[in-house]
């Protein structure tokens, strides 16, 4: 360090600082705080990106720690959360229905030359599946198909402009890009046209950690859709959804491009962060609104559909849980 | 007094030099989104230069460096017809071979207009399939770990 053993002087330019001591202790510390003062300046100087802020300020531990495509970070809320019993939920909205039909172009169609063949793991014999050619009505034109660089998916809306989905539909390595959100497709018809986004959210557990109990994130759109597509509610509860009615329905890839298909169970297994349950589903589902309803809140996602069978020998999704509800509060508010 | 100063400087430049660590290490998770699959510009091994449609043949790639993402990896490949023209459309999907199974996420992944396609698992034994209308199925088993696996295979038409 070159520094005098009993006594130091350091000035800055103009000696506008200056600062002295006559022990070796004091001398120390007051190093360390010029070096963490100056740590401080130079990050803010050089502009350290809001991601790496962003960890830092909600730890790096927490794996609902929210990432976002463009680093922005929604702010806490709960507007329109209402506290129920011990839970809270936020309430549904049918929309206006109003639409915007449109076709998907040829080329789209051309892509969807996918047979009808029978399932090869996730469709739990019997197939109970049942085509929904209603799309236009609530809550199924509040369902949408995602197409993105990573695939076919399907999410719910919850808002006028905000997607929920799994994580894994949005990031996998990196950023999914050319998404695209069709609410009620049905087949080559849009109802609603589509819409593209403007952000995509997700958490930590999922981006960094890979960790399929945080597969969860969403699409914040750059169109308000939601405003005549109508959105579902969500809920959370820390008791057993054990039992509980489970309705999932979305695009699977084995049936006509773009064709929503619903099928009806209940939950299964309720882990902490998990759901399982024995509705059929197929790859193109991932994302799903896994809902039922009750007072206050119906329909009403409880989970996000994520994954085939494991080893528990039933399809599962990220459930809702509080950290998951806050975070799509706080998605669906952020402007 | 010179001694302290060009103490003081070499300070600032190395706090300078780790702000710019930083800054990188903080934007990596933010960074605009990335080329579309199979536009990847890193070499890749190769596990298998080519199968051909209707097989069943195991793959595995090399041992290699960890994925970003630990536990995971990709496969990922082009299908072309007999004649060599890429498959659009073709649905790829993916069955967990381990014991026991491995949740497998519920994506449809289709190959693009150039016969791109390409799938993020867990590390594991999976049996990939690959439909599609008008061409006979084909199922090839793979191994995935950290390093990606490139798995080209032509399918037959009917």
């Amino acid at each position: 360090m070159g520094l005098p053993e009993q006594r130091y002087l350091i000035e800055i330019k103009e000696e506008t600082i200056t600062m002295r001591t006559a022990h070796p202790q004091r001398r120390n510390r007051s190093i360390f705080a010029l070096m963490s003062f100056l740590l401080v300046a130079a990050m803010f100087a050089l502009g350290v990106s809001p991601s790496f802020a962003q960890a830092n300020a909600e730890g790096a531990g927490d794996p609902n720690a929210i990432t976002s495509s463009d680093g922005s970070k929604p702010a806490a809320s709960n507007a329109d959360v209402v506290e129920a019993g011990g839970t809270q939920y936020v309430a549904s909205s049918r929309g206006s229905g109003a639409g915007s039909p449109m076709t998907v172009n040829d080329k789209e169609i051309a892509a969807a030359r996918v047979p009808n063949q029978s399932a090869i793991e996730t469709v739990i014999p019997p197939d109970g599946r049942f085509r929904i050619f209603g799309t236009t009505s609530y809550p199924y034109r509040a369902i949408a198909h995602i197409t993105s660089s990573i695939g076919g998916c399907t999410g719910w809306l919850i808002n006028r402009n905000t997607v929920v989905t799994a994580g894994h539909c949005l990031h996998n390595g990196r950023w999914a890009t050319n998404v695209r959100v069709y609410p009620g497709r049905n087949g080559s018809s849009a109802p609603y046209g589509f819409c593209t986004a403007r952000r995509l959210y997700s958490v930590v557990g999922w981006t960094v950690s890979r960790n399929r109990d945080y597969d969860y994130g969403a699409i914040k759109l750059n169109c308000t859709v939601g405003t005549r597509t109508g959105w579902f509610g969500f809920r959370w509860q820390s008791a057993s959804l054990t039992g509980q009615p489970s309705y999932i329905s979305g695009y699977p890839g084995d049936k006509p491009f773009g064709t929503q298909w619903r099928h009806n169970d209940r939950v299964r297994i309720t882990q902490t962060r998990r759901l399982y349950y024995a509705n059929d589903t197929f790859g193109g589902m991932s994302g799903s609104p896994v809902w039922n309803g009750n007072a206050g809140c119906n329909p009403c996602g409880i989970a996000i559909h994520a994954y085939g069978v494991d080893g528990t020998g039933f399809n599962g999704g990220t459930r809702i849980t509080q950290a998951v509800f806050n975070n799509l509060v706080a998605w669906r508010n952020a402007p | 007094m010179f001694n302290n100063r060009h103490t003081i400087a070499h300070w600032l430049l190395a706090l300078a030099l780790l702000g710019l660590l930083l800054t990188g290490c903080g934007r990596r998770e933010t960074e605009a989104p990335a080329a579309e699959p199979g536009n990847a510009v890193q070499a890749e091994p190769t596990a298998d230069a080519s199968a051909t449609g209707g097989g069943d043949v195991p793959i595995s790639a090399p041992a290699g460096p960890s994925n970003s993402q630990t536990g995971a990896g990709f496969v990922r490949g082009t299908v072309t017809d007999a004649a060599g023209r890429p498959l659009a459309g073709v649905l790829v999907i993916p069955e967990s071979l381990d014991t026991p199974p491995r949740a497998v996420p519920e994506i449809a992944v289709m190959t693009d207009d150039q016969g791109r396609y390409e799938w993020g698992l867990d590390a594991g034994r999976y049996r990939l399939t690959f439909t599609m209308d008008g061409y006979t199925q084909a199922q090839h088993e793979v191994v995935v770990q950290g390093q990606p696996t490139v798995l080209d295979l032509q399918l037959a038409s009917q």
